[in-house]
């Protein structure tokens, strides 16, 4: 395991957004893999290395909420969630099923709360930061921390710039 | 209750689930319900999970979170599920309870109709009679006389002896008929003559009827014409006896078909009078209550009788009142102990069901409780039992154990000593088989060590043609190697004396040069180590001289030959200066050390002595040779020192570095530096160091 993750991207600091993104778009997690040459598609592993990049794949989404948090979009999903789970809960318990009527409620909320957080694409994502920033980026030299850290900054400024205003 | 039948099993929501009776189903009811109350109970745990108030940090917060999400929906689901077969139940019951409610009711409505049905009747019968009761005393007495009539005219029959109808003597009740149809003609006014008449005629034809019977009694035939003419009394009337007993015996019999249709007649007559007397009574009823009202009594009678019909009906209403009440009582006590009775049998049959399962289970601990005391003696039994057995088994273990040791050990010494005895056969075969194979190898190795030798003879051959060509080819190159300027100069000289005494010069001039360079050789060596060019020339100078001296000194040190010289400097400095003789030879520090002990042996015994060298030291290098080709191996093996030796010299000559230095015609001198033969550098010195003559210009 130690072995193979000295051929893997192990860190957020390292591992380029591309390949990143690559890995969310398609579920394959060869791209944590490191190579020489790029790689717009690769193989699957097999099973065992499936395995070990899925631990790796987990501790890189830990390092990322860890640093980064989760979104505020998602958080009110969890949110709506929550409350429809308390009111079945109550359903359950009390037998009172009106509660039927705002359960219904709070399960349209979800969907609208879902798509909403649909959010753009990771190329007008870039666009917005390198409109933003300033200068180019080259998503294969960029990490991934760099890249949401640029984030971190617009949306800091555009709050500022929102207060401000 | 008729709550036993099963329901059915297209009655339930999910087929093939379940199939309760209502009585089941209040028992699964009990136990869905505690379902129900640990469904709730979960709900509650896993919200309180869900409900901690903070937002998820970590991915593992979210998998949680989704984890009890879905264990909510399946809580959801099986809640749903029960709440659903609860419903179903609850709906199977109040089916059952309404069928029984209506089984009741159709029960009271049967036992009802049936109480009401015997009411009519009793109604009926007290109506009926009343209207006995109402009936009027001459009435009845007519018709008591009508009976009484009816009564002695069949006894009158019977004593005349008829016993073919049973109508009775009619004649004294027709009298009185007729009288009492005069009396109803005298009241009303109606003529009933026609009525009167059918009397009287029935009346002779009853008198007729008697005499007839009287005369003829029961005899039939021509007995009946005996008996008349024994009543005659006259033998000799006996012919018109005869004769009148014929005529009467026809008008007996048209008399008699007369009676038959009178009879006839009557009877229909009879059928006429009774339906009239009915009417009659009716009327007379009516009549009587006219005569009543006529005569200004009606309203004593009529309140009497109202009073009396009054009192008859109030009677008959409490009569009937009371038996209403009291069937209607009697059938709700019956209805009330019927029911109790289903309840106590209920309850009787629960209260038994109970006890029966309390004594059942009270059996079934004590059943236990036995159970646990014999299987605990049991145990102890069987413990001695098995201690017993397991102490015998372990004897039984140990000898036979002891007795498989032994076989075994038969065994393996039985093992070993064939093991040893196969084991000495394989190694006598393995080591014929061996030997044999040996023999073949060695007679294999032995052709094919012939044809190697066939071939290396051959090989060597060619190899002898071939030195033989390069032996030639060096010999051509070294004299061309050698073909140096005063190799030159000398080839080209005889025998004569000027030949002679410039052969001489050449030599003289070749030490001169040899010394030049020494001289030279030396210069520079001062040179470079830091001596300048007076201090160096002086030191040159002086080692010329030394040398010389020593040169001379030293002629004749080694000429017995030396090997691996013992001087300064390293394997090709050409450090230390020695004297050599004419025709003698120098060996490189490479070949002597190739070679050692070959230059000694050469200087002692010549080519003898190489040729013990090359036996002693070329020859242990070659693997075992027949002594055959003994001879050719050492032909072989002293060309291949030969070689090595030609080889040595080659590169001797190779590496050879040749200066030559002449004189142009500008009286420069000209210093040409030849390596390999080849010219390399060549300078031009317009300053000569040396002025001389040059003796071969």
């Amino acid at each position: 395991m130690s072995s193979y993750e000295s051929k893997c991207y192990v860190s957020i600091d390292e591992l380029p957004i591309f390949y990143w993104n690559k890995a969310h778009e398609t579920g394959n997690l060869s791209f944590l893999i490191r190579t020489k040459s790029i790689h717009m598609a690769k193989k699957k592993s097999s099973l065992l290395k499936r395995y070990a990049l899925l631990v790796i794949w987990r501790s890189l989404n830990d390092e990322y909420i860890k640093q980064f948090g989760f979104t505020e979009s998602f958080l009110d999903i969890v949110r709506k969630q929550k409350e429809i789970a308390l009111l079945k809960v109550n359903k359950i318990v009390t037998g009172d099923r009106s509660l039927e009527t705002l359960i219904d409620v709070c399960m349209v909320e979800l969907e609208t709360l879902k798509k909403m957080s649909g959010g753009g694409t990771f190329l007008e994502t870039k666009a917005y930061i390198e409109k933003g920033m300033g200068f180019a980026i080259n998503p294969m030299k960029t990490s991934v921390a760099e890249f949401y850290n640029y984030i971190k900054v617009l949306e800091k400024q555009y709050k500022s710039t929102k207060h401000g205003n | 209750m008729a709550t036993e039948a099963p329901i059915k099993h297209d009655q339930l929501i999910e087929p093939n689930v379940f199939k309760p009776t209502a009585d089941s189903a209040d028992v699964l009811l009990e136990k869905l319900s505690l379902l129900i109350g640990g469904f709730r109970q979960l709900a509650k745990i896993t919200g309180a999970k869900i409900n901690t108030g903070i937002d998820p940090k970590t991915l593992s917060d979210v998998e949680q979170l989704a984890r009890d999400t879905e264990k909510l929906a399946e809580i959801e689901k099986g809640h749903g599920e029960i709440q659903k077969q609860r419903a179903v139940i609850l709906e199977k019951i109040r089916q059952a309870q309404a069928q029984a409610r209506n089984d009741t009711k159709q029960q009271i409505i049967l036992e009802n109709s049936a109480a009401g049905s015997i009411n009519n009747l009793r109604a009926q019968l007290a109506q009926l009679t009343k209207e006995y009761n109402a009936l009027s005393a001459p009435t009845k007495e007519q018709t008591k006389n009508l009976l009484d009539l009816r009564t002695k005219l069949k006894q009158a029959e019977q004593a005349t002896g008829d016993h073919r109808r049973s109508v009775g003597d009619y004649g004294k009740a027709f009298s009185g008929l007729n009288n009492i149809l005069r009396a109803f003609s005298r009241l009303t006014g109606i003529d009933t003559s026609l009525l009167q008449e059918a009397v009287q005629a029935t009346r002779g034809a009853t008198f007729a009827q008697k005499a007839y019977t009287f005369v003829v009694g029961e005899s039939v035939g021509a007995m009946k014409a005996f008996r008349i003419a024994l009543a005659s009394t006259g033998v000799g009337l006996l012919v018109i006896g005869l004769g009148l007993l014929i005529s009467a015996l026809s008008d007996t019999s048209k008399e008699t078909d007369k009676n038959a249709e009178a009879n006839k007649r009557l009877r229909e007559e009879h059928d006429e009078l009774n339906k009239s007397i009915n009417e009659t009574i009716n009327k007379e009823d009516d009549l009587q209550i006219q005569r009543a009202v006529n005569a200004g009594t009606i309203s004593k009678q009529t309140g009497e009788e109202l009073r009396e019909k009054s009192a008859a009906l109030k009677k008959l209403s409490e009569i009937n009142e009371k038996f209403n009440k009291e069937e209607r009582e009697a059938g709700e006590q019956r209805l009330k102990e019927r029911s109790g009775t289903f309840l106590a049998s209920e309850n009787r049959f629960l209260t038994v069901a109970e006890e029966i399962t309390k004594r059942r289970n009270e059996a079934l601990n004590q059943v236990e409780r036995d159970l646990e005391v014999n299987l605990g003696k049991v145990r102890e039994e069987f413990a001695e039992e098995a201690k017993e057995k397991k102490k015998k088994l372990d004897d039984d273990a140990a000898e036979k154990e002891k007795k498989r040791k032994e076989e075994l050990l038969e065994i393996n010494r039985k093992f070993y000593v064939d093991a040893a005895k196969i084991r000495d056969d394989a190694e006598q075969q393995r080591i014929k088989k061996e030997a044999d194979d040996f023999d073949k190898r060695v007679q294999t190795n032995e052709e094919n060590r012939q044809k190697v030798l066939d071939g290396i003879d051959k090989i060597h051959a060619d190899i002898l043609a071939k030195d033989e060509d390069a032996a030639q080819r060096r010999k051509a190159i070294a004299e061309n190697l050698t073909s140096t300027l005063f190799a030159i100069q000398k080839k080209g000289l005889g025998d004569s004396e000027a030949d002679q005494k410039k052969r001489q010069q050449l030599e003289q001039l070749e030490a001169l040069i040899s010394l030049a360079n020494s001289f030279y050789k030396n210069y520079n060596n001062y040179i470079k180590k830091g001596d300048t060019g007076n201090i160096a020339l002086q030191k040159a100078s002086q080692d010329l001289l030394a040398a010389k001296a020593f040169g001379s000194f030293i002629a004749g040190a080694f000429a017995e030959g030396v090997e691996d010289f013992k001087g300064k400097g390293t394997g090709t400095s050409d450090s230390n200066i020695v004297a050599i003789s004419k025709g003698e030879s120098v060996a490189t520090a490479k070949g002597t050390a190739e070679t050692p002990g070959l230059v000694t042996a050469i200087n002692k015994a010549g080519f003898a002595g190489a040729q013990e060298w090359a036996m002693n030291n070329v020859f242990p290098k070659i693997p075992v040779l027949q002594d055959s080709s003994r001879g050719d191996q050492v032909n072989r093996a002293i060309v291949s020192l030969l070689d090595n030796r030609l080889k040595s010299l080659e590169e001797t000559i190779k590496n050879k570095t040749e200066w030559t230095i002449s004189e142009n015609l500008f009286g420069e001198i000209v210093k040409a530096r030849r390596e390999n033969g080849i010219n390399k550098v060549i300078t031009v010195k317009n300053t000569p160091i040396i002025r001389r003559e040059i003796p071969f210009s």
